[in-house]
């Protein structure tokens, strides 16, 4: 009479559709945390396939209820051990509970610390979502080097291999159809006539043609040539998904521990959001003082150094690299931080050059941020507002954390004119 | 006689079995056939109980949750409050703030329960004798299920309104879907017929008509008439000069009231609101017969594996896990332990059914006065006539006994928002008795939760407004920013502007809350 049955196996994800649903009613509160995110946890972490913890709220459903305050209420508990009918008991003050929480028997959940456990899948949804890479676009239309092939209907001329039985034998069958029909109406006109002629002879000719057309009509072959129909392919050519993503930190003795971590926060979301884009992204660390120096990420960030600063070496060297290993259908993207001192005036406006004349024309986008809360503008950012533009080349000043995420949402936010224009 | 003693050879062999099966704590597939086969046969020949047949499934933790947010029904339209009930669920579970529970059982024909896959084996007898047996019968024969509930079709209607939703979707968009839902979620605890037993209509029957009514239309539609507003549902002026006042008598189900005449509302809209409608409804008997359904379920668990026990299924290993889970299914903290949250139904329902058992075999002079029709009576019948037609406030009227209060040392407080300091009302004495008993009784009266709102007043003339009053019960008054957040719902279904209107018992106004 009973069914034992083991839904073990079954699916467990019956409340995924709600849970996205949910997921969407509180997109605008996700969206709103995220300055909060990086600014205090580190990318990095968020970025290595765990979970990103939002705070929600106000997810009211509204109903009529009683105010718990209002009222003569009298409510039953159990485990008396001192009371007497009638004593007093002094009524907790406000804020020590009233009427709600642990003691009453309201079903309701507190939801101060309701957090929703984003997958890193969904964090980069909400995170990445207005936001595009400028130049994107024209690379991809440029170069079409590479192809990927792609089914485009039937040819009637290709390799065996390729040969589509369904549609060769409907074309089969039809052709089949049309040339019986075409016999049997001969084998109609015959048979009239054997039938109207007397002479012997003409019926002995009758009969020798209609033996021959019905042994025609009897051997329609199975497949002729023009069934064969053979899938088809053309080529289509493949948007170039590979990038690289130059990282250039200036670790002379001015930048501090504060100055290395708001670098090393922009160039991570950087790079998490490349990856998004690009399907294989390649990094490059270069960082300087009075001299250019290529190194492995860990080195980059960590290891210490001091020095005077000189930053043309360090885009001549980028500069190398890139014609030595990037040259053709690479996407090349440029981030360069500092905090703006340089050794003289002629060096920033050597890098200016360098910038204009042969980075710019061979990459897709450079982005200079200058970590300083000097009021004062540096001489860095003198010589390169002169030739920023924001469509290619964009600088902007970070000090705080809070402020990284409205900057990288400033350099990438989605233009609405189309970028080849 | 040979053949006599074969027999009860072959039971004592199959006993051992069954020992040896139960009293391994790995079960498999035959050890829940063979729990459920013995479990049934003790409900039905010594608890006498009619149940609807079970389909008992093994879940894991991930599905339990997913049963919990759709409230155990196996299937449900979809709506963000689902997702928000299992993220909170999940993040309770995953952090051990919230353990989930052993079993989870709806109300169906056949009665679909399910159960955790990490029980131990003497959890899974626990468990089908629990809610297999208990819970299944209490739905099967307690007249609230019966009367408000139709269980063989409700699995059918969730299907169908799961597909009637997702059409709607897809139709008029998600968002306009899903205010609807809001809407009418935030009046569910207003959508059923407290007195009125509701007429009991089927998916396939529900299916029926909705396709009717799309006919009707189809053969009536005609591109002149569309241009003119629907006629208006509400009865016309009456005789001439003569204020017709409508509706003629306050309605307390106002979603079925806006289902029935809101006069702009689409008629996708109305169907939505009256599938609110019929869960809640569905739901409606659950809420009022929380303590006596986990009490019954409890007693019957109790009763079930003593007598597995007694007949030498299980062994002492077996009773000592049984009865280290049954006592914390039963845990009550007192009133100043910090793990009190309110009194455990479990145990409130519990007590009562085995004192009402108590009474009937064992009275003292004390029962003889509270409960002369009980006392001296066979306890199993008692228990089967208490079972089918209470509901929690009646039954704890009725049978919360002298014993039961003393012995859970029950004791009412007054919170009077006039006074500064709480009273005790009444204590586990004989002065105290009926107070604490009809006090307690009222606590689990729907009023005393769901302010007793109505739909009092349409103006018919000119504006179409809405008017709603609250009812104010024990001068508690509505909470403001949930009445008008609810409010802005009503005016959203109905169409046109609402106001609701608080009431002492004088008739007098005391607050009024408008959405223009």
């Amino acid at each position: 009479m009973s069914h034992i049955i083991d839904r073990r196996k079954n699916d467990k994800g019956k409340s995924t559709g709600n849970r996205q649903k949910f997921l969407k009613r509180v997109e605008n509160q996700i969206k709103r945390a995220i300055p909060d995110i990086i600014s205090q946890e580190s990318i990095k972490d968020s970025s290595g396939g765990g979970s990103v913890k939002v705070p929600v709220r106000g997810l009211d459903e509204p109903q009529f209820r009683h105010d718990p305050k209002t009222g003569k209420k009298q409510i039953v508990k159990p485990g008396n051990d001192r009371f007497n009918e009638g004593d007093r008991v002094p009524k907790p003050k406000d804020g020590e509970g009233s009427g709600k929480g642990k003691g009453s028997n309201s079903p309701e959940v507190t939801e101060d610390d309701f957090t929703v456990v984003l997958s890193r899948e969904e964090f980069l949804k909400y995170f990445f979502d207005d936001l595009a890479l400028p130049n994107m676009v024209k690379k991809l239309m440029e170069s079409t080097d590479s192809f990927a092939m792609r089914r485009a209907g039937y040819t009637k001329d290709s390799v065996p291999s390729r040969l589509n039985i369904k549609s060769s034998y409907q074309q089969s069958l039809g052709r089949q159809l049309a040339l019986k029909g075409v016999f049997e109406k001969k084998l109609k006109v015959l048979h009239q006539k054997l039938e109207s002629v007397t002479a012997t002879e003409e019926k002995e000719t009758l009969l020798v043609e209609i033996e021959k057309v019905r042994k025609q009509a009897n051997t329609i072959p199975f497949f002729e040539d023009i069934d064969l129909r053979y899938n088809n392919f053309e080529q289509v050519p493949v948007p170039i998904t590979s990038a690289v993503m130059f990282c250039i930190m200036d670790v002379s003795a001015s930048m501090g521990q504060h100055e290395k971590d708001i670098a090393k926060r922009f160039f991570t979301l950087l790079y998490i959001f490349l990856t998004r884009q690009y399907k294989n992204v390649e990094l490059v660390f270069i960082r300087h003082h009075t001299e250019a120096k290529e190194v492995d990420e860990e080195e980059f960030f960590n290891s210490r150094e001091s020095g005077g600063t000189v930053v043309a070496p360090s885009l001549k060297l980028m500069d190398k690299i890139l014609r030595e290993r990037y040259t053709e259908g690479w996407n090349v993207y440029c981030c360069q931080a500092s905090d703006g001192d340089v050794w003289s005036k002629q060096d920033a406006q050597e890098c200016k050059s360098i910038v204009l004349e042969t980075i710019l024309p061979a990459i897709q986008y450079m982005a200079y941020i200058e970590i300083s809360n000097k009021s004062r503008e540096s001489d860095l950012w003198q010589a390169y507002s002169r030739i920023s533009n924001d469509d290619e080349f964009a600088i902007r000043h970070i000090y705080e954390p809070y402020e990284i995420w409205p900057v990288f949402q400033g350099l990438f936010r989605k233009r609405s004119e189309p970028a080849e224009a | 006689m040979i053949h006599c003693t074969l027999q009860s050879k072959k039971a004592m062999m199959d006993k051992d079995q069954y020992k040896a099966m139960f009293c391994n704590p790995n079960w498999d597939y035959t050890t829940l056939e063979a729990a459920d086969e013995v479990i049934s046969k003790i409900g039905r020949e010594y608890l006498k109980l009619k149940t609807y047949p079970n389909q008992i499934e093994i879940v894991t933790s991930e599905q339990m949750l997913d049963a919990y947010a759709l409230t155990g029904l196996p299937t449900s339209y979809p709506h963000w409050k689902f997702g928000k009930d299992f993220v909170l669920n999940q993040n309770n579970y995953t952090k051990g703030r919230m353990g989930l529970s052993y079993e989870l059982v709806i109300n169906s024909d056949p009665c679909i329960s399910y159960n955790m896959e990490n029980n131990s084996t003497c959890m899974m007898l626990l468990v089908i004798a629990h809610a297999c047996q208990g819970h299944n019968a209490f739905f099967a024969n307690n007249y609230m299920f019966l009367d408000w509930t139709s269980a063989d079709s409700i699995v059918d209607y969730m299907v169908f309104a799961r597909e009637f939703i997702l059409k709607c979707e897809e139709e008029y968009g998600e968002e306009e879907v899903e205010r609807v839902l809001d809407a009418a979620h935030a009046l569910s605890n207003h959508g059923v017929d407290k007195y009125k037993k509701p007429s009991k209509i089927s998916a396939r029957q529900e299916n029926e008509r909705l396709k009717n009514l799309a006919t009707v239309k189809r053969e009536n539609y005609n591109e002149l008439w569309r241009t003119l507003p629907s006629p208006p549902s509400i009865p016309e002026h009456g005789p001439a000069g003569e204020e017709q006042r409508f509706p003629k008598e306050p309605e307390e189900n106002i979603l079925y009231f806006i289902e029935k005449y809101a006069p702009t509302l689409p008629a996708w809209k109305r169907e939505i609101i009256r599938i609110v409608r019929k869960v809640a409804q569905y739901f409606y008997p659950q809420g009022a017969t929380k303590v006596m359904n986990e009490g019954f379920a409890t007693f019957t668990h109790y009763h079930i594996i003593n007598k597995l026990f007694d007949e030498g299924y299980v062994n002492d290993g077996f009773m000592l896990e049984f009865i280290k889970s049954h006592s914390g299914v039963l845990y009550q903290p007192e009133y100043n332990s910090k793990y009190y949250a309110g009194l455990n139904p479990y145990t409130l329902g519990f007590n009562i059914f085995m004192d009402i058992k108590r009474i009937c075999q064992q009275p003292t002079k004390e029962d003889t006065y509270w409960f002369p029709n009980l006392a001296g009576k066979n306890w199993l019948d008692q228990v089967h006539y208490v079972m089918e037609n209470f509901r929690d406030d009646s039954f704890i009227l009725q049978y919360l006994s002298p014993k039961v209060i003393r012995d859970m040392k029950l004791f009412t407080i007054v919170d009077d928002e006039n006074e500064d300091t709480y009273e005790i009302g009444a204590i586990h004495n004989e002065r105290g008795y009926r107070k604490v008993r009809e006090q307690l009784s009222n606590q689990y009266d729907r009023s005393n939760i769901v302010p007793n709102i109505q739909v009092t007043k349409v103006d018919l003339h000119k504006t179409s407004k809405l008017y709603l009053t609250h009812y104010i019960q024990k001068d508690r008054r509505l909470d403001h920013q949930s009445a008008k957040n609810t409010l802005e719902h009503i005016r959203y279904l109905w169409g046109f502007p609402v106001e609701l209107m608080s009431k002492n018992k004088l008739g007098i106004n005391e607050s009024t809350f408008e959405v223009a």
